[in-house]
């Protein structure tokens, strides 16, 4: 989907261009890092040096996004590849990894006014955010995570909520009144 | 020419862009760039509104946000209620009315209320009208005196807008300190945001004729908005109120004017890190008989209509003051041929600096007003010495006030900042800061604009805590002002005797009033606001408040400052409810949760509504011709005979893994599972602290230190909260590890005596026999082809498997189950069938049994409370409070001597069906087609001792007598679920 924001006989909306992404591959990483390193070290992109930040490797990406907390993002197609990689289901019990793709739906904003429609959706300070921030917050009164990009952002939300969020952001964006 | 009044030349208005409005009824011309207000003075017209109570004629008084005489209401597609005319943009096609008055302000049938004014005092309504009920006359009293109804319909146009923002510093005001303090913190490369509510920025430098560093004031507004706007750290926003300051610097700022953004409103939540508040000043009134008559208006706001509308509100004007602020506005009215009659200045003496340029007009020095002549407009006033005997009369048709200023505070007082008064000023200024704020400016205190500017840099480089900036700033040089003086009289000897003396115009309070209700005892401030609502509304008292607090003060003999001001509360002037919601509107106004087979009970017809935790939800699937019970019979008997199919996918699920996920689950649930084998699961109640039952569900082993656990619908957010605390603060040592996994499975739960078939045509490499997958067993393997885990659990009573999947195979699974269950005459079941099964079964569910108040023994659970372990919690709790041998609401059924009689859901149970306090209440109800009668739960006083007595439920309309029973009304022994 592809929103372009011309609501409400306005001139002048919103630049940005709002598009559902499709299904990415996503893993809840728990544990001690230690515990976490020397199970799954060599599968992972570096460790995040700072809280709410992302580092990549290749096509994946991991996220710190709690204490004892990190998401691995990858492409779709290398779900199983991550999966037989990180062996979840013989992790010991100090770490826990859990597939969770299926439980976000992650939309992509992009264009020059894509903070315009992120201030309305989110208290968070997203100026403040790095290049490289990544991290869970509270977006349309859900909780989300989300990622800055060079040329906006990706949002991922609970995917029982992603109607609804398709709806809020055509309107955020006034693609919708 | 747009009106009678407009001068030549001169003003901010454009000339080349004229506009027509509707005001009453009746069309006005206006250029772009007027107020109503300023228009409806170009036009000539002085009676603009009645007032609030008395609905005596009303004119336009100041220029700004302080408006306390003429309200208007916007129509049609601007509809918006009660608006200043001094801050409405006159634009094309815009229609207003005045409001308060029937049929206009000129003829107004309210206006018989003049008549009983004596018997209207403040605060009447609460010693009259009391026989025989004040509901009686309220209606009417508050149709009388109402103002605009608020908007049937959203405006046209647009949407509303709510957005959050973050700032080192937001600058309140864009005036001569405002503009000053913004430039100073951009240029150390601050994030600033510079809000004001005027049309452009400039302020009080707008209303004068001034030069600035050789230059026009206008010059060098434009030059620094230019040098702000070109800054990108620096966000700057005109037509927007700053109306609120709320805790940890939370400030609230209403955009306006973006229609051509498609916006009507754009509310700003801005969090910032330093506030500065340049507010400005605003002019007060002055207390003297008849001082609201239209033609008497604020000394200042002559000025700006003067100079920046280019309008003459009067021809011959008379000035009455107490300060020299006046002599200014005096020099300007004379600029633009306005004949000033005489300077009315209470003070004795007014020294020739300050009254330069106003040489042959009569001062008539140490007088006052004693009384105004015209009613709907001014046709002149009588003085008199403050001392001494002797009227004066002077014909005029504009009386210029000036009772002093004060500095704009509300901000400040709402930051819960401390006030002070201040003599020489004979007004409350900024005191101690509660939050970080500042106030510069006028609302400081600081009365020059030379003062201004230097206060403005000064604030400006302190906040962002580099004080030398403002060593560096070059301040615009002006030319010398003399000190502002005043001498604080605040009514004129006659207001005290003669009625009609306004100390409130907005809220139609007099002199009067204040000390009637001073008699009364009313002498804190803040009680005289609630007794007189002197100070209330719109206006927030800005041009009155001085004058309430100094009759206090002269009745009780204290100063000003020991009488004290009120607290001022957001917002600072009306703002849209629209604003405030933002986007939250139509489909978007609740959050609401789809699973992957929505669009598919859509295409169904079914009835879809909320069904706890945000989840649409299908009711029932009616088929045509049905109403909402046979659809409800027909798949509750599908259940019970055959087969039948729901989403489950909504109910809770969580993976708890770690070293002592086992102990955690046996203090959470009271069921114990650390003896559980791997593939099996259990059933368990948690209960909260205080050994109340908080939600239920079944947890499976999948490994040594691997658990699912699944809860309600509705609790599932509660006790992710509840876990994660308990770690967090009852055990952080503990190992244990919680992922949600509501969202990543989704689950079509097949039940009913054919679900082992259906689940066989399905195609499954589960061995699902009796033997191989008995009931409470979780299996892996594929169904139809899908990965999927199957649990043998039941909500309806029936045989019940529970297939979870990936929610991307979930559509297609449910097809396939739907076609493999066609042979079986399979049924899509929605949420009120579940209920009728689960009822049937006596099965308990949040919201219903579970309301908070009961615990497993209440609910005759006491079978769950596992009496291996040595603890968990809430079991200390549930059992001292049995201890104490209190009868207790206990788990019933009800079977109705009318077996038609559906109970409601919620009727209380009271003996006989007396008036008397209840001894319980219906928590579910229902219409059982298996059992071809209705069944209901209750929860009845000591219900289990009552088992097959007769108790009665109490309606309002008449009484409904049931016999107590067990609480399941089928297959009591629970063998056709473990079949």
């Amino acid at each position: 989907m592809i929103l372009k924001a011309n609501c409400c006989g306005a001139d002048v909306t919103y630049r940005v261009s709002i598009r559902r992404m499709g299904l990415v591959s996503l893993f809840d990483i728990q544990g001690k890092l230690g515990d976490v390193t020397a199970w799954a070290g060599n599968s992972l992109p570096p460790f995040p040096d700072l809280a709410n930040t992302g580092t990549q490797a290749g096509e994946r990406e991991l996220y710190w996004v709690g204490r004892h907390r990190w998401m691995l993002r990858g492409p779709i197609s290398q779900e199983n590849a991550i999966n037989q990689a990180l062996l979840p289901e013989s992790a010991p019990s100090g770490v826990s990894i859990v597939i969770v793709s299926d439980a976000h739906a992650f939309f992509k904003i992009s264009g020059p006014d894509a903070d315009q429609v992120l201030a309305v959706a989110t208290s968070l300070d997203f100026f403040e955010m790095p290049a490289n921030g990544a991290g869970f917050t509270e977006v349309f009164g859900q909780r989300a995570l989300i990622v800055k990009r060079r040329q906006g952002y990706e949002l991922a939300f609970d995917s029982s909520y992603a109607a609804m969020m398709e709806d809020f952001l055509a309107r955020a964006s006034g693609t919708r009144c | 020419m747009t009106g009678l009044r407009r001068l030549s030349e001169g003003g901010r208005i454009d000339r080349h862009r004229p506009v027509r409005f509707e005001f009453n009824g009746k069309n006005y011309a206006a250029f772009s760039g007027d107020t109503i207000a300023s228009a409806l003075l170009a036009n000539g017209e002085s009676l603009t509104a009645r007032s609030f109570k008395l609905h005596r004629p009303r004119g336009i008084i100041s220029a700004g946000i302080e408006e306390p005489g003429t309200i208007v209401e916007l129509l049609d597609g601007d509809a918006s209620a009660n608006q200043p005319a001094t801050i409405v943009q006159a634009t094309d096609g815009l229609r207003i009315k005045s409001v308060g008055c029937w049929p206009s302000p000129k003829l107004d049938f309210g206006g018989i209320n003049q008549l009983f004014a004596s018997m209207l005092p403040a605060a009447f309504y609460y010693k009259t009208f009391f026989w025989p009920s004040w509901r009686l006359y309220e209606p009417l009293i508050r149709r009388a005196a109402g103002r605009a109804f608020a908007p049937r319909c959203p405006p046209d146009g647009g949407r509303y807008e709510a957005r959050n923002w973050h700032c080192d510093v937001l600058v309140a005001g864009a005036g001569p300190a405002g503009l000053m303090a913004a430039l100073t913190a951009a240029r150390s490369g601050s994030r600033v945001l510079l809000a004001d509510q005027g049309m452009e920025a400039g302020g009080s430098l707008l209303d004068q004729i001034v030069e600035i560093g050789g230059n026009s004031a206008e010059e060098w507004v434009a030059d620094t908005v230019a040098e702000l706007s070109a800054m990108e750290n620096v966000v700057h926003l005109q037509n927007s109120l700053v109306w609120a300051y709320r805790e940890h610097n939370l400030i609230l700022v209403c955009e306006r004017d973006l229609h051509r953004e498609g916006i009507l409103e754009r509310n700003w939540r801005v969090r910032a890190k330093r506030v500065v508040i340049a507010t400005g000043s605003t002019e007060r009134m002055l207390v003297f008989p008849d001082n609201d008559r239209p033609g008497i208006m604020l000394a200042s706001a002559v000025r700006s209509y003067v100079n920046r509308f280019a309008v003459r509100p009067g021809t011959r004007a008379v000035v009455v003051t107490n300060n020299d602020s006046a002599y200014s506005a005096i020099r300007d009215m004379l600029s633009a041929g306005i004949e000033v009659a005489a300077v009315v200045d209470s003070r004795e003496s007014v020294s020739e600096t300050v009254s330069r340029g106003t040489g042959g007009i009569e001062l008539l020095s140490g007088h006052e007003i004693a009384r105004v002549f015209g009613r709907r407009r001014v046709r002149g006033v009588s003085v008199m010495p403050i001392e001494g005997r002797g009227e004066q009369h002077i014909d005029c048709d504009l009386v210029a006030v000036s009772g002093g200023w004060n500095p704009s505070v509300q901000l400040w007082s709402q930051s819960r900042g401390a006030l002070r008064y201040d003599e020489a000023l004979a007004a409350f200024v900024p005191g101690k800061a509660a939050q970080p704020a500042v106030c510069a400016g006028a609302a400081a205190g600081d009365f020059t604009l030379e003062e201004a500017f230097m206060g403005g840099a000064r604030v400006g480089a302190n906040i962002i805590g580099e004080p030398e900036l403002a060593h560096g700033m070059k301040i615009p040089a002006v030319d010398q002002e003399p000190p502002y003086r005043i001498q604080p009289i605040w009514h004129a000897r006659s207001a005290s005797v003669r009625p009609h003396s306004f100390v409130d115009i907005l809220n139609d309070v007099t002199l009067q009033d204040l000390h009637i209700a001073m008699r009364e005892g009313f002498r804190s401030v803040e009680l005289m606001k609630r007794y007189t609502t002197a100070g209330m509304g719109m206006d927030q008292g800005r041009t009155g408040n001085m004058a309430v607090i100094s009759a206090i003060a002269d009745a009780s003999r204290k100063s000003p400052g020991d009488v004290g001001v009120t607290t001022f509360r957001s917002p600072t002037a009306p703002v849209s409810f629209g604003s405030i919601a933002g986007i939250r509107e139509a489909s978007v106004a609740l959050p609401y949760r789809h699973t992957p087979v929505t669009e598919w009970n859509i295409e169904q017809d079914a009835v879809m509504y909320e069904a706890g935790a945000r989840w649409r939800r299908p009711g029932y699937f009616p088929r045509p011709g049905e109403t909402m019970q046979d659809a409800v019979n027909r798949e509750a008997r599908a259940v019970r005979e055959s087969v039948g199919v729901y989403d489950g996918s909504p109910l809770g699920t969580f993976e708890i893994k770690g070293k002592d996920a086992p102990r955690f689950l046996d203090m959470l649930y009271t069921s114990s599972f650390s003896e559980l084998a791997v593939g099996q699961g259990r059933y368990g109640l948690m209960l909260s602290d205080d050994g109340l039952i908080l939600d239920d569900g079944v947890s499976f082993r999948l490994g040594k230190y691997r658990y699912l656990a699944s809860t309600s619908t509705a609790h599932a957010d509660a006790v992710y909260r509840h876990m994660t605390k308990f770690l967090a603060i009852e055990r952080p040592n503990w190992e244990v590890w919680i992922a949600d996994l509501t969202s990543q499975w989704a689950n079509a739960t097949i039940c009913g005596p054919l679900a082992r078939k259906t689940l066989s045509a399905l195609g499954t490499d589960i061995d699902i026999s009796r033997k191989g997958f008995p009931f409470m067993a979780l299996r892996e393997g594929t169904v139809a082809g899908f990965p999927a885990r199957v649990a043998r659990v039941s909500f309806t009573g029936e045989v019940s498997f529970e297939i979870n999947v990936r929610p991307r195979d979930m559509k297609a699974l449910w097809a396939a189950v739907m076609e493999a269950g066609r042979e079986f005459g399979i049924t899509p079941v929605g949420s009120e069938t579940s209920h009728v099964l689960r009822v049937e079964k006596g099965f308990l569910s949040t919201g219903h049994e579970v309301d908070g108040t009961v615990d497993p023994f209440d609910l005759g659970m006491g079978w769950v409370m596992s009496r291996k372990k040595s603890d968990f919690i809430g079991k200390r709790s549930v059992f001292l409070r049995r201890k104490s041998g209190k009868p207790r609401r206990r788990l019933v059924g009800l079977l109705t001597l009318d077996a038609r009689r559906v109970l409601p859901e919620g009727a209380p149970i009271t003996n006989g069906g007396r008036k008397e306090p209840t001894e319980g209440f219906v928590t579910a109800s229902v219409w059982s087609a298996v059992n071809e009668r209705s069944v209901a739960l209750a929860l009845l006083e000591d219900g289990r001792d009552q088992l097959g007595a007769e108790v009665h439920i109490r309606l309002p309309d008449e009484v409904i007598a049931a016999t107590v029973t067990s609480p399941c009304f089928h297959d009591p022994e629970g063998k056709l679920l473990r079949g």
